[in-house]
């Protein structure tokens, strides 16, 4: 394209003819033209318009996934409630308990696997399969899941099917009431070592691990 | 010519119509999408793709409806849910029709997607609707998803609990994706409405907007012939038909 002198003196303006299209914003030779100007400011005002309706949506949209997840003590009552039971029968009483003290819906019902281990020691395993999240249940080996085909051992270790880790553990302690009180979710690995929780099909441990950030628990 | 006294025809149809269009276009727009001019070997598995416009009206139609009688809430949505079913007039029609419309508008989906691969009817210059066709789908796929839970009986919900904790399994990413389903970081009173809004509100909107850029390009690039066409590719006739079409 060839240029034309016009467009010469719009994009180099020597300094004595910047001072005369400033005073003169109408000629050929302003600095701007009115055009443009208003090209930009209907972009700039459009632009700031629609961020100032983006950026609030957006945030309260995406805000919930970084929430941290609240967990708070429940008593699960007295110890004598679980008993120790003999050997070759399923140790497990399983309770079923809500974990948030406002719930009215019964989203927040969970179920614990509770083992009396004696000397005023308890195990609590969660139900929820390591697999995808399904619910599973007790059974003379170990626990089972209904949905995939998981199965466990007796201390929750995968054995069987698609999950990836042993099944959630919540701490456990004992209160001067001798009552049994669950603390907060933690993800076990297959050497039972605690670990911080993570979602169900999430590793712990190795080298996957690293792909999935632990959700902050508060 | 002496002056003849109006039809019914003219004054009943003719009349408003061209009032109409004298003033927005609009008749001449649609007779433009209706008599456009296609192969004259054009098959009937080039249907699939208007039969799935059907469906999709068929499930807005019916979405509407279901909307008017439907609480998003965890306390009563199963029991309004039953109500549409039991109590309802029709509700039982209307509620089937968008159920068994869902499973079809997949199928068709897939049956459409294999018909455009199979004439290739994806190559230059329709590239750009095999794409929007591409995030249909996956709009599609997000609708059956969102859907799914909104029964809230054991089955929707359990369901849904494994599907929002595969998405939990996709790297970095994955753990963010799970929550911003569940509304939080566990299955709350805020999934099922956010379920529920992203079902009736953001995805409809979006298929709208790409059915209307999925069309704009169908009619504006014209429909293939068969791979089976025997009809020799006539270039002069071919620049002409979308000479016409401008």
């Amino acid at each position: 394209m060839a240029e034309t002198p016009e467009d010469k003196h719009e994009h180099s303006t020597a300094p004595g003819e910047a001072a005369a299209a400033a005073a003169n914003p109408g000629s050929a030779r302003a600095a701007m033209s009115r055009q443009k100007f208003l090209t930009g400011a209907t972009v700039g005002l459009g632009g700031l318009m629609g961020a100032i309706i983006a950026v609030p949506v957006t945030v309260a949209v995406l805000a919930p996934s970084f929430k941290t997840i609240k967990e708070y003590p429940v008593d699960i009552g007295p110890t004598t409630l679980y008993p120790e039971t003999a050997a070759g029968l399923v140790p497990w009483h399983d309770v079923t308990f809500e974990n948030r003290p406002d719930d009215v819906s019964g989203l927040s019902r969970r179920l614990v696997f509770i083992r009396n281990d004696g000397n005023d020691k308890f195990t609590a395993i969660s139900n929820t399969c390591m697999h995808l999240g399904c619910p599973v249940q007790a059974n003379a080996t170990g626990f089972a899941c209904p949905c995939h085909g998981g199965q466990y051992d007796k201390e929750g270790r995968r054995i069987a099917g698609p999950p990836v880790r042993p099944l959630n553990r919540y701490e456990t302690s004992v209160d001067d009431k001798g009552h049994l009180i669950l603390g907060q979710l933690y993800a076990m690995d297959d050497s039972l070592k605690r670990h911080q929780l993570k979602g169900p099909g999430q590793p712990v441990d190795g080298i996957l691990s690293y792909l999935y950030p632990p959700a902050p628990q508060g | 010519m002496p002056r003849t006294r109006p039809t019914a025809k003219e004054l009943v149809v003719d009349a408003p119509l061209e009032w109409v269009e004298e003033r927005s276009g609009f008749v001449g727009l649609v007779e433009s999408f209706l008599f456009r001019k296609v192969p004259a070997d054009t098959s009937w598995l080039q249907t699939l793709g208007s039969s799935l416009l059907t469906v999709f009206m068929l499930q807005a139609t019916t979405g509407v409806i279901l909307a008017m009688s439907y609480h998003p809430d965890p306390a009563s949505a199963y029991e309004s849910i039953r109500y549409i079913t039991d109590q309802e007039t029709l509700g039982w029609l209307v509620r089937g029709m968008h159920k068994w419309g869902s499973s079809v508008m997949v199928i068709l989906l897939f049956l459409h997607m294999a018909r455009v691969y199979v004439f290739g009817a994806y190559k230059y210059p329709r590239e750009l609707t095999w794409i929007t066709g591409g995030i249909l789908f996956i709009m599609v796929m997000a609708m059956s998803f969102t859907g799914y839970l909104l029964v809230w009986d054991q089955r929707a919900y359990w369901a849904t609990v494994v599907g929002v904790n595969i998405n939990g399994t996709g790297p970095i990413v994955g753990p963010y994706l799970a929550n911003f389903f569940k509304a939080g970081p566990v299955f709350g009173e805020q999934t099922l409405s956010r379920f529920y809004s992203l079902h009736m509100l953001v995805i409809p909107g979006g298929i709208f907007t790409f059915i209307f850029i999925h069309m704009w390009l169908v009619v504006r690039l014209g429909v293939t012939s068969p791979p089976w066409s025997r009809k020799r590719y006539d270039e002069s006739a071919a620049r002409e038909a979308v000479e016409s079409t401008r």
